[in-house]
């Protein structure tokens, strides 16, 4: 019988228990948790300490230990009137820390109630906030004459919270994980960094999972994210970001002229309609400090196979904006087009073979060409 | 005492030996160890025992004499008598550190000078920066104080490949056994005792046995039994042997309601001991930390039959896998604890089959009658003039030599390499602790020439090497002449740079051989690095050549450079040269910034002893400068035990 292989399987056993079980516990608790268990540790030492106070340490059996010990003893008798004070104080002491301890533990319980409670209450606010606002929405669109909402109208709005979910839910597959998109990202925090950008906040629209609202948060900058969807926007939250659950446009119209350094809006416009999308830049130009950026970046449809098959994946894609138009649009409302990137090819695997061929190469640049564009406007 | 009568011996002529040793009824481990092993050893040699130093000794009338040290005191007058008169010691546990800490108590400077001995060596007054050392504190785990007792000894016997490892990184190079820890095999009915307990025969009985010293995790036992009581409540358990001061028993078993379920019995005589253990159906002895000591009463229990559970850690890490149960000393220990003794009861077969495979175990490897034996080989072997010195894998340096040069075509550039170095790698190779298949070692700067023997000599379970580079990994494979194959894994960055691809805590052990010194811009992130990687307890082994060694005293008086290497390379190369070159004292304190004890430094020759002129040495000892720690090359060994002091430390940067 080989009893170590017998270890090793009950060490996964417990391994997978305790990751299991401190899965459920989230980080803080958790720290909190091990602080109180150092606490608990010290607690116990310290009562076991007391009980060796007064007593004689063990020493070898020499002349110069015995003669040492012997004066101690000597001492002890002295100050007979001092130790069972040591003792009481030490005792005091360590029956205060106890009690503390379990205080701390009962509060500890209570905090991971709560905890729990507030986790459950904030999925539910979307839904509730949701059903708030939609007869104001309503009548909002009702009165405003061009019905300037950029997300997609849907009759009930039932069943664009449900839209908002699935589009929510499905934002990986259909954007990538968190660390790619943040990685496909860079690029644009080159370009402002190498250039000199208005002080100011910057604005981020459609901010989604927040990638950008991180990096450009982790170099410094003020960033504030607006989203339609509820469910990005509480998830932006639940990470510490700044976003506002708000209509894009809306919120450009409600802002101050000359208040921000930086507009990006990543994969938003295709969302739009044409006169949205005339509204978002003007309005945009309106809000931007001189000198600050208009960020965009949007599928290419340059490329044959996002135009036709790829960009109509996502079922909340309105209409795909070439380049050419969106420069067309920057350039009608004075915006100086600084940087143009062409970005996110697809593997060169998929490339045909003989690309030196002028033909194949045409073909290459048309089929398997970069996916997206980013263009970015300086005022 | 004539060494050469002993040469006969072997011809018939049996052996005269002295055995300084406590002996029964003094409650001490190596007392209960000697009267086991004097009845076998008398019927080989001719034995007298002293159990106290005799007033006037004559060591002349032995041809061996055989000291049994421990850290009881009990052994102070024994230790003494070792150092005065150099025989063969024999450590149950490689620390005498607690011994030490008793004959030198309250005098702070006694304690110090000790410790001080114990990473310098002879001389060590002159040369350490006094108050640097100061802040030492009593260290059981770190300074094990054996290196002065080793420096007077002529032999030592350990029991297991760890104790040998620390023996050796105290760079002790006389001769070594490592003669397993004896036992009994015997046959003894349990039943009385279990009667005397109150207890049914089917009901499980656990015991913990010895001096309940605080690193037997006593109290968290107690813990892991409260929680095996709710799936068996049937369970109970024994807790025979002295109690330690600081662990109040009593009041433990009582503030966990384990009354009535837990008995404490006290130190019993050997007989009832011996009871109380075969009535148990399993045994728990747990160490951590551990000073690598081999535990009689697991011995004991296991000449019984009994089902063991150890904790996976030093000298128990080495017993055969099916005697025993071992678990970690990690957060899972009373988790992994809990489910083992779990386990074990829920059939009895399971402890039987165990029980009897830790007894034939017993009867295969160390039955007194073998390891008196062992012990009269190894006594002969170190008394003989022959070179053939009876001594372990690791300890024959020609051995080794022979190893190396098996991974070096002849005639090569690397064997060249190997050639003028190989008295050092053979010494930093003997410094390493002895790893396990699960160890883990790091050799920064590996050329390859000692990779193979730290996995293929030293036992460790997974080689990494690393080497200067601009990222990625190199796979490489060699083959020695007799065709033996060796695959390691090199990754290549910048030490000084670039943080190690390694998770921290990763490593057991690493090797830095002849790097610092070419280090350009930022040793300390170097060492800052390798602190993060190695484990808590973990070793760092640092060569380095000594900027003031005598050949460079030499050089100096003589009007030449005294660097070891001062030149520049013509091409840009993957080396770097010496950017600074290091005293042995900056070592010491280049360990100490940056979180680490150090625990060993000594001096020696790359390749072969050089000669220098006598006026050299008269010279730094005419102006009462240390003569020692001289010799060409640095060999420091650094433990992770304590935390980093400064990032950049005064004497190595400037501001």
């Amino acid at each position: 019988m080989n009893v170590q292989e017998k270890v090793r399987e009950l060490r996964r056993r417990v391994e997978r228990e305790v990751s299991q079980e401190s899965a459920c516990r989230s980080v803080s608790a958790e720290r909190a948790l091990e602080e109180l268990e150092v606490f608990r540790s010290s607690c116990s030492r310290l009562s076991s300490i007391g009980d060796s106070v007064g007593r004689m340490p063990p020493s070898p059996n020499t002349r110069r230990a015995r003669l040492g010990s012997f004066l101690i003893r000597i001492i002890q008798r002295a100050l007979f009137w001092y130790t069972p004070q040591i003792v009481r104080f030490q005792n005091e002491v360590a029956h205060a820390l106890s009690t503390g301890c379990s205080l701390f533990e009962t509060q500890r319980q209570q905090i991971d109630a709560q905890r729990h409670e507030i986790r459950i209450l904030k999925g539910e606010l979307p839904r509730i906030r949701s059903q708030a606002s939609r007869p104001v929405q309503s009548t909002v669109a009702g009165n405003a004459a061009s019905g300037a909402a950029i997300a997609p109208v849907c009759a009930g709005c039932a069943d664009q919270r449900l839209l908002d979910s699935f589009l929510f839910a499905n934002y990986g597959r259909l954007r990538g994980s968190d660390g790619e998109t943040a990685k496909k990202l860079e690029p644009y925090l080159h370009v402002t960094r190498s250039l000199s950008i208005p002080d100011g906040p910057w604005l981020d629209l459609g901010c989604g999972r927040g990638e950008w609202l991180t990096m450009a948060g982790a170099s410094g900058h003020t960033v504030v994210g607006v989203d339609s969807n509820p469910s990005a926007v509480s998830y932006c939250q639940e990470i510490g970001l700044d976003a506002a659950e708000e209509d894009a446009l809306q919120h450009l119209r409600t802002a101050h002229s000359q208040s921000v350094a930086v507009i990006s809006a990543f994969h938003l416009i295709e969302h739009c309609r044409t006169v949205d999308l005339l509204a978002l830049v003007r309005e945009s130009v309106r809000v931007l400090k001189p000198g600050g950026m208009l960020i965009f970046e949007t599928p290419d449809p340059a490329n044959l196979v996002m135009a036709s098959h790829l960009f109509w994946r996502d079922p909340s894609h309105r209409q795909p904006v070439p380049m050419l138009l969106l420069e067309l649009i920057f350039e009608y409302f004075g915006l100086m087009v600084i940087e143009r990137l062409r970005l996110n090819p697809p593997p060169a695997a998929e490339r045909l073979p003989f690309g030196e061929l002028e033909f194949v190469r045409r073909l290459n640049q048309h089929l398997y060409g970069p996916q997206d564009y980013g263009l970015i406007g300086r005022r | 005492m004539d060494r050469r009568t002993t040469g006969s011996s072997a011809a018939g002529k049996r052996l005269r030996v002295a055995l300084f040793t406590p002996v029964a009824p003094a409650r001490s481990g190596t007392a209960d160890y000697a009267s086991a092993l004097i009845p076998e050893l008398e019927k080989l040699v001719d034995l007298e025992v002293f159990e106290k130093p005799p007033r006037r000794p004559a060591p002349e009338r032995f041809d061996s004499l055989l000291y049994q040290i421990g850290n009881n005191p009990l052994h102070a007058e024994i230790y003494k008598l070792a150092l005065q008169h150099p025989g063969i010691v024999v450590l149950h546990e490689p620390s005498v550190h607690d011994l030490m800490r008793g004959l030198t108590a309250h005098r702070e400077d006694a304690y110090l000078s000790e410790v001080l001995y114990e990473i310098y060596g002879e001389e060590a007054g002159a040369l350490p920066d006094e108050d640097a050392t100061r802040t030492i504190g009593p260290q059981s785990r770190v300074f094990t104080m054996i290196k002065r007792l080793l420096s007077r000894s002529k032999g030592c016997i350990v029991h297991s490949r760890f104790s040998e490892g620390q023996v050796r990184m105290k760079g002790f190079t006389g001769p070594i056994a490592r003669i397993p820890h004896g036992a009994a095999l015997q046959t003894l009915d349990g039943t009385p005792y279990r009667r005397r307990l109150g207890l049914d025969p089917g009901q499980p009985l656990l015991g913990m046995f010895g001096y309940h010293r605080p690193d037997k995790q006593v109290c968290e036992c107690l813990a892991v039994f409260k929680s095996l009581l709710e799936h068996r409540p049937d369970a109970r358990l024994v807790i025979v042997g002295e109690p330690h001061p600081e662990i109040p028993l009593a009041q433990r078993i009582s503030a966990l309601g384990l009354e009535g379920k837990a008995h404490l019995l006290g130190h019993l005589h050997i007989q009832d001991f011996d009871g109380f253990l075969a009535a148990c159906d399993v045994v728990i002895n747990l160490r951590w930390p551990t000073l690598g000591e081999t535990s009689g009463t697991m011995m004991r229990a296991f000449g019984l039959g009994r089902t063991v559970v150890v904790s996976d850690v030093g000298a128990s890490r080495e017993l055969d896998d099916d005697i025993c149960v071992r678990i970690p000393c990690d957060q899972h220990q009373d988790r992994m604890l809990l489910e083992s003794l779990k386990w074990l009861l829920s059939d009895s077969g399971i402890t039987a089959e165990i029980g009897r495979s830790a007894r034939q175990w017993v009867s295969r490897t160390c039955t007194w009658e073998r390891v008196a034996q062992l012990h009269l080989d190894f006594l002969q072997s170190v008394n003989s003039a022959a070179p053939s010195v009876r001594t372990t894998d690791i300890g024959d340096s020609a051995r080794l030599r022979r190893y190396l040069f098996q991974w070096a075509p002849p005639a090569s550039e690397e064997s060249g390499y190997l050639e003028g170095h190989i008295t050092r790698l053979v010494r930093t190779l003997q410094l390493v602790p002895p790893g396990n298949r699960e160890d883990r070692i790091l050799e920064m700067g590996c050329y390859l020439q000692i990779t193979p023997a730290l996995g293929r000599v030293l036992g460790y379970g997974e080689v990494r090497g690393c080497y200067l580079g601009s990222g990625g990994i190199d796979e490489r494979t060699v083959k020695s002449l007799e065709g033996e194959v060796f695959d390691c894994t090199i990754d290549l960055f910048d030490a000084e740079i670039d943080p190690f691809p390694y998770s921290s805590h990763h490593f057991d052990t690493v090797v830095c051989g002849e790097l610092l010194e070419h280090l350009q811009e930022d040793p300390m992130r170097m060492m800052n690095e390798i602190y993060r990687v190695l484990k808590p307890g973990g070793v760092l082994i640092l060569t380095t050549p000594n900027a003031v060694s005598t050949r460079a005293l030499v050089a100096i008086l003589r009007g030449s450079h005294p660097g070891l290497y001062s030149r520049y390379p013509q091409r840009a190369t993957v080396e770097r040269r010496h950017a600074r070159e290091y005293t042995p004292t900056e070592i010491s304190q280049l360990l100490m910034d940056s979180g680490f004890l150090t625990i060993h430094i000594e001096t020696g020759p790359y390749a072969r002893e050089e000669v220098y002129p006598d006026w050299a040495s008269e010279a730094a000892q005419r102006a009462g400068l240390a003569k020692n720690l001289r010799g060409e090359c640095i060999f420091a060994v650094g433990r992770k035990a304590a935390i980093p002091r400064k990032r950049y430390p005064e004497w190595l940067y400037d501001t």
